[in-house]
């Protein structure tokens, strides 16, 4: 007897009991030689199974009937396409949002995508007398330049400057500038986009580049409205 | 191999008899013993060396397991080969989960199949042959069919209803899916760590 890999109809009569019994005893001696033979019979009664299972769903009469059960294939692709979507949109969003702060003006772009300018300027340096924390004006458009003295005894040295918003007496880092070296006066410079800054109190932190550990100046202001404040310091 | 890694052998690598088995008798706990008791005396005769392929013990399994399923729909079933091994089976609590699991993935590649049959005609040549018992002359004269048609059908069926079952898993498109909205999620969360910085 040749494998029933090119006969399923004696497999299927194998397994219906019509074989007479001298071909059932064939069959099962090249049962027991041919373990193609015993995949075909496993897959000729998974495929039995799956068309019993079928059957008792009522789904025989029209395979093509829609499934109950929410397909895991359609969901899976429905939330790729939400999340492309959404980062599509993400990323229009982003691009139309210009950096907080830079290191130059001209990295600053207003929500129309124009470069801003600046319109204040304020410089920052630590006073041993000072003890109170200046107003600043705060216009609605424009930008912002941010001096800061950097600390002494680091001359030749880079830095990085940190805006900090205080909301709530918590600090929340929104704008950092690295790799700064200092003006010609040992200031160093940042520029802020005015429209994206609301009224409240803010600090300049200064530090050297990629030294943890080392001190910082802090130079703590607050923003208001240019209608609100006082008469601004331009030297706090 | 002991009873146990060889009954545990039998369930995993013969889910298709196990159903058979269980269809044919309805009744769990007799289509357990039944399969139970072919899988000992598989084992009983491995050991006395007395079957002549090894490798191939599937077969032999196969034989006593329908063997013991004619000698029940005879009434006739005899005495367990070996009660005393069979007692040493633990029950097989995780069979049931499993088998559903096994069972689930036939009537999903059964369905597919069945849907990509361009005709009624074959879909009902198939039901008839594989789950009626039907033979094949009485499907071929019922359904006006020659027979290059009907072992036509049934070798693409077969074919198809193989690469179906071994197509294990997710499919490519579910993969490609997934990685889609790995690589979205983590430029959302990108995006919106971007936006809690840059918000005031």
């Amino acid at each position: 007897m040749s494998t029933a890999e090119s006969d399923p109809v004696l497999v299927q009569n194998y397994l219906a009991g019509r074989l007479s019994d001298p071909d059932r005893r064939a069959f099962e001696e090249q049962l027991l030689k041919d373990a193609g033979l015993v995949r075909q019979l496993e897959e000729s009664l998974c495929l039995r199974e799956g068309l019993e299972i079928l059957s008792e769903q009522k789904l025989l009469a029209d395979p093509r009937a829609p499934r109950r059960a929410f397909p895991l294939r359609f969901a899976l692709a429905s939330a790729a396409t939400l999340a492309a979507i959404a980062i599509y949109l993400g990323f229009q969003s982003v691009n139309r949002s210009p950096p907080l702060v830079a290191a130059s003006v001209a990295a600053l772009r207003g929500r129309s995508g124009a470069p801003l300018t600046v319109v204040e300027h304020y410089s920052f340096v630590a006073l041993r007398e000072a003890n109170s924390t200046p107003d600043l004006a705060l216009p609605g458009t424009g930008a912002l330049e941010l001096r800061a003295f950097a600390p002494a005894g680091v001359a030749g040295r880079r830095f990085r400057v940190t805006l900090e918003e205080i909301r709530n007496q918590k600090s929340s880092q929104i704008g950092l500038a690295e790799h700064l070296a200092p003006d010609a006066d040992g200031f160093v410079v940042i520029y802020a986009d005015a429209s994206s800054l609301q009224p409240g109190a803010f600090a300049l932190l200064v530090a050297p580049d990629a030294e943890a550990g080392t001190a910082v100046e802090r130079f703590a202001f607050r923003l208001k409205r240019v209608s609100d404040a006082a008469t601004p310091d331009r030297l706090p | 191999m002991d009873a146990v890694e060889h009954l545990a052998a039998v369930y995993r690598d013969y889910p298709g008899l196990r159903a058979l088995i269980m269809r044919r008798v309805r009744d769990p706990q007799l289509a357990a013993d039944i399969l139970q008791d072919a899988a000992v005396t598989t084992l009983e005769k491995l050991r006395a060396g007395q079957i002549a392929e090894p490798s191939n013990i599937g077969g032999y399994l196969y034989r006593v397991a329908l063997n013991h399923l004619r000698n029940h729909r005879r009434k006739d079933r005899g005495p367990l080969s070996s009660s005393e091994e069979l007692d040493s089976l633990p029950e097989r609590d995780n069979e049931p989960a499993t088998a559903d699991i096994d069972r689930a993935r036939w009537a999903r590649a059964t369905r597919l199949m069945l849907r990509e049959l361009p005709t009624a005609r074959d879909r009902d040549l198939l039901v008839r042959f594989y789950l009626n018992d039907e033979t094949k002359e009485d499907i071929c004269a019922s359904l006006g069919l020659s027979d290059e048609h009907f072992n036509r059908v049934i070798f693409r069926a077969r074919n198809r209803f193989r690469e179906l079952l071994e197509r294990r898993g997710y499919g490519k498109l579910d993969l490609l899916s997934l990685a889609i909205l790995g690589l979205c999620m983590g430029s959302v969360c990108s995006a919106m760590a971007h936006w809690g910085r840059a918000a005031t």
